[in-house]
């Protein structure tokens, strides 16, 4: 597998360069920033690019935006964003669209190796792959009405799993379960949180992130004029979850 | 000044005036005059000193009547006729004391004193020339020249014509020189008389200008050779001429009544207590609506405007100053018309009954500027604050956060190599590992804490969201997507984030929700619960918010009551 990274920190850069070389990855090119990366992978498309969300010249999410314009150039390049923070912001923007090939880790993650390539050998063929403790904190989320609480506690198990962007494969050797018993439980959490059935096993990832991220707190994001309404009587209830 | 004073006054003149009407009745033979013509002279003599004694009387602090009592006398006394040679030739030196008198009071009038240092010098100047020339006219003169019958000077010790002749000349030659000097004074000074100055000085000048045009008849029928002084004309005339004292008289009258202006302006002052407002009745009472007020500031050493803006009172030809003082401390300054000047009586009044006023008024502007500093000061407090957040945070993300994360990479490399080898090693890693991992998700929880990446990058609702995502409680969440200013938002973040701290702490709440509302030029951000109220809005946390809210001239409001939950409301100007 031939891979490209991208990273400020060069400490770090080195490291996982040299723990990616020792297992057998080919690493063929480094950048600082960004643009650096647009470059190398357009003079030479890797299997995957590896990219810190915060790069040089903001600071910001120059690898978020690298990322997505890597996956407009070159649809067969796998994108995975490290992070020191994981947000579902970031998480949403990533799986966007076609959410396929890519994938969004804590930082932390690159030193699990035996973990990381994996995550580099699903994106590489066409998997998503969402940081596990994000999931874990959107499911965990206190919602009022929680609209998981209709889940079975094996249906929750499954829809972490899906979220994280397991295919139904990896979910049933997983559980320890056949791929028939997890297909049935997609189908019961679907209908369920009423999802879109026939959404393939990469959309999907995205469906139900969105609606952990939507029910995990109750958001209104209306018109400002909707807004000075509903403030204006929230003394008096009006905004009060039912 | 006393009664008695001015009744002995009165008592005066009239003598003089029955002494002089006597001396033309029965002593007035020896000169050639028209007799009923001197007997005018007199009355109007008596006019002046009259209508001196009632300006005197009604302004006692105003020159302006004396001076008209003193122009009366020495007229009347260039009207005494005796025919002793003694009192004759004294009468005739003490006469020209008119000229330094009649000068004073044109340049005098209405204030009381001449206006400018030049005009003072002028006047002062002619009084000291009469003293010094009227020995000088008195040793040389020859007094019966005047008229047939007139007696010669006994004090004359030069007997030559040539000598006195000359010395008339020169006398002469002075005076047209006074005269024209006075004549350019006096247009000046009509030409740049304020308002005040002007409402004096119109009646005088029309009864002038009318006396003037009832002689043009006189003149001419004169040069013709009739004499019409006896008819209607001249006694027309001859009113005319009496009007001129009156005229004075209500000039001095009118400026009383700017007076009164002072006293409106006591009563106003008393009601006026914003800055601004001082100035509009100072300019009513100098009306000059032009008037600029400064007041001056001793710690920063300069004017500034009742704004509290900086202003630097300049005098130049459009626009005069006066700095105004109480107990000798400069106050303030009025920058005014120039005309103003000419009643320097009117200003001090104006300044004197303004001081205390000013003062505090001063006091006022002297704090809204420093107010307007403290807010800046404040609001750059916060924003510095914020500013070395981010850097923090960004300082713990590149520094400490990537050098651990680098040693959990050598370590698995470090791993990686010993992997046939000992086992004992292997878990030592493991655990240093384990150890460099918690330190690190540490550091996150900190950094993050410090400054929330996701607020710079992405905006106030989806931070907000993350951070409902970690509250103890079900929060609803109201948040319009929209980007505010930097120190709106971060400041909006605390009070959302601080708010749910207190509600895990203290509410014992079920639930919670969080508004951020952006209308008419402001930010609302309310946050409840239906926890067992009671928060403390004094305490560190809240009264931090407070300051930090207030520090972008916003305004905190927590309203809780025991058992019916809590809402803390901050509203933040955000144009």
């Amino acid at each position: 597998m031939r891979v490209i990274l991208a990273d400020d920190a060069v400490l770090v850069r080195e490291g996982i360069a040299r723990l990616l070389a020792e297992h057998g990855v080919e690493v063929v090119g480094q950048a600082d920033t960004g643009e650096q990366l647009v470059e190398l992978v357009a003079a030479d498309p890797p299997d995957v690019a590896v990219i810190d969300i915060r790069m040089p010249p903001t600071f910001t999410n120059e690898g978020l935006l690298a990322a997505q314009a890597i996956r407009d150039a070159f649809p067969r390049v796998g994108t995975v964003v490290l992070s020191q923070y994981v947000d579902i912001e970031y998480a949403l923007k990533l799986v966007t669209g076609t959410s396929e090939r890519v994938g969004y880790l804590l930082k932390d993650r690159v030193t699990d190796l035996k973990e990381f390539l994996d995550v580099l050998q699903r994106v590489a063929t066409g998997g998503t792959v969402v940081e596990p403790s994000l999931v874990a904190e959107l499911v965990a989320a206190p919602a009022a009405p929680d609209p998981l609480g209709e889940l079975t506690a094996r249906e929750r198990e499954v829809l972490v799993l899906i979220a994280e962007g397991k295919t139904d494969r990896g979910i049933a050797n997983e559980l320890f379960v056949t791929r028939k018993t997890v297909e049935a439980h997609v189908r019961s959490i679907l209908r369920k949180l009423d999802l879109p059935a026939d959404a393939g096993e990469n959309r999907r990832v995205h469906a139900v992130l969105a609606f952990l991220a939507a029910n995990g707190s109750t958001i209104h994001l209306g018109r400002p004029s909707d807004d000075e309404d509903r403030y204006g009587h929230a003394g008096h209830g009006a905004t009060r979850s039912v | 000044m006393s009664r008695r004073l001015l009744v002995a006054s009165a008592m005066a003149a009239l003598l003089l005036v029955a002494v002089a009407t006597t001396l033309i009745l029965w002593a007035h033979g020896f000169k050639e005059t028209d007799r009923a013509q001197e007997l005018g002279e007199v009355v109007l003599d008596a006019v002046w000193i009259a209508t001196g004694l009632v300006a005197w009387q009604r302004r006692p602090g105003n020159r302006v009547g004396l001076l008209m009592m003193a122009a009366g006398v020495a007229d009347l006394v260039s009207h005494l006729y005796w025919s002793a040679p003694v009192a004759y030739a004294l009468v005739s030196v003490l006469s020209g004391l008119q000229i330094p008198i009649f000068v004073h009071l044109f340049l005098a009038f209405p204030s009381g004193r001449p206006t400018t240092r030049f005009e003072r010098r002028f006047v002062a100047s002619l009084y000291c020339a009469w003293i010094a020339l009227a020995p000088v006219a008195l040793l040389l003169a020859d007094t019966s020249d005047d008229c047939e019958r007139c007696p010669s000077n006994p004090f004359r010790v030069v007997d030559s014509d040539a000598v006195a002749s000359a010395f008339g000349t020169v006398a002469s030659v002075l005076a047209a020189g006074v005269l024209v000097i006075t004549v350019v004074l006096l247009v000046r000074k009509v030409r740049r008389a304020g308002t005040a100055t002007r409402r004096a000085m119109g009646p005088v000048l029309l009864a002038i200008t009318i006396a003037a045009v009832s002689l043009v008849p006189l003149v001419v029928a004169e040069s013709v050779g009739s004499d019409l002084s006896d008819t209607t004309v001249g006694l027309i005339s001859f009113l005319a001429w009496c009007a001129i004292p009156v005229a004075f008289l209500v000039g001095v009258l009118r400026t009383r009544l700017q007076r009164s202006a002072v006293a409106d302006l006591v009563v106003e002052l008393g009601a006026a207590s914003r800055p601004d407002e001082v100035r509009d009745a100072i300019a009513r009472a100098l009306r000059d609506p032009s008037l600029e007020l400064a007041f001056w500031l001793p710690a920063n050493e300069r004017y500034v405007d009742p704004a509290g803006r900086p202003l630097d009172p300049t005098s130049d030809g459009a626009r005069a100053v006066t700095v105004l003082e109480n107990d000798e401390r400069r106050v303030a300054a009025l920058v005014h018309d120039p005309a103003l000047l000419d009643e320097p009586e009117l200003l001090e009044a104006v300044g004197a009954a303004a001081s205390l006023t000013l003062e505090n008024a001063r006091l006022q502007a002297e704090l809204s500027a420093q107010l307007t500093e403290v807010r800046a000061s404040r609001a750059r407090i916060v924003e510095a604050g914020d500013a070395e957040r981010r850097r923090l945070e960004r300082d713990l993300h590149d520094g400490a956060q990537q050098r651990l994360l680098g040693v959990r990479l050598a370590l698995q490399l470090a791993r990686g190599r010993i992997a046939d080898g000992d086992g004992s090693v292997d878990d030592l890693l493991t655990e240093a590992d384990a150890e460099v991992g918690d330190a690190l998700e540490e550091l996150r929880a900190l950094a993050r804490g410090i400054h929330p990446a996701i607020l710079t990058d992405e905006g106030l609702a989806p931070a907000i969201a993350a951070l409902a995502r970690r509250a103890s409680v079900p929060i609803e969440l109201n948040i319009a997507p929209e980007r505010l200013p930097e120190p709106v938002e971060a400041t909006a973040y605390f009070v959302a984030s601080e708010a749910l701290a207190n509600v895990a702490k203290h509410a014992r709440a079920s639930r919670a929700t969080i508004g951020v509302a952006r209308t008419n030029g402001r930010v609302a951000i309310e946050v409840t619960d239906d926890g067992v109220g009671g928060a403390d809005a004094e305490g560190t946390g809240l009264r931090g918010l407070r300051d930090r809210v207030e520090a972008l001239d916003g305004q905190l409001e927590v309203e809780t009551q025991a058992g019916a939950g809590t809402r803390v409301t901050a509203v933040i100007p955000c144009a």
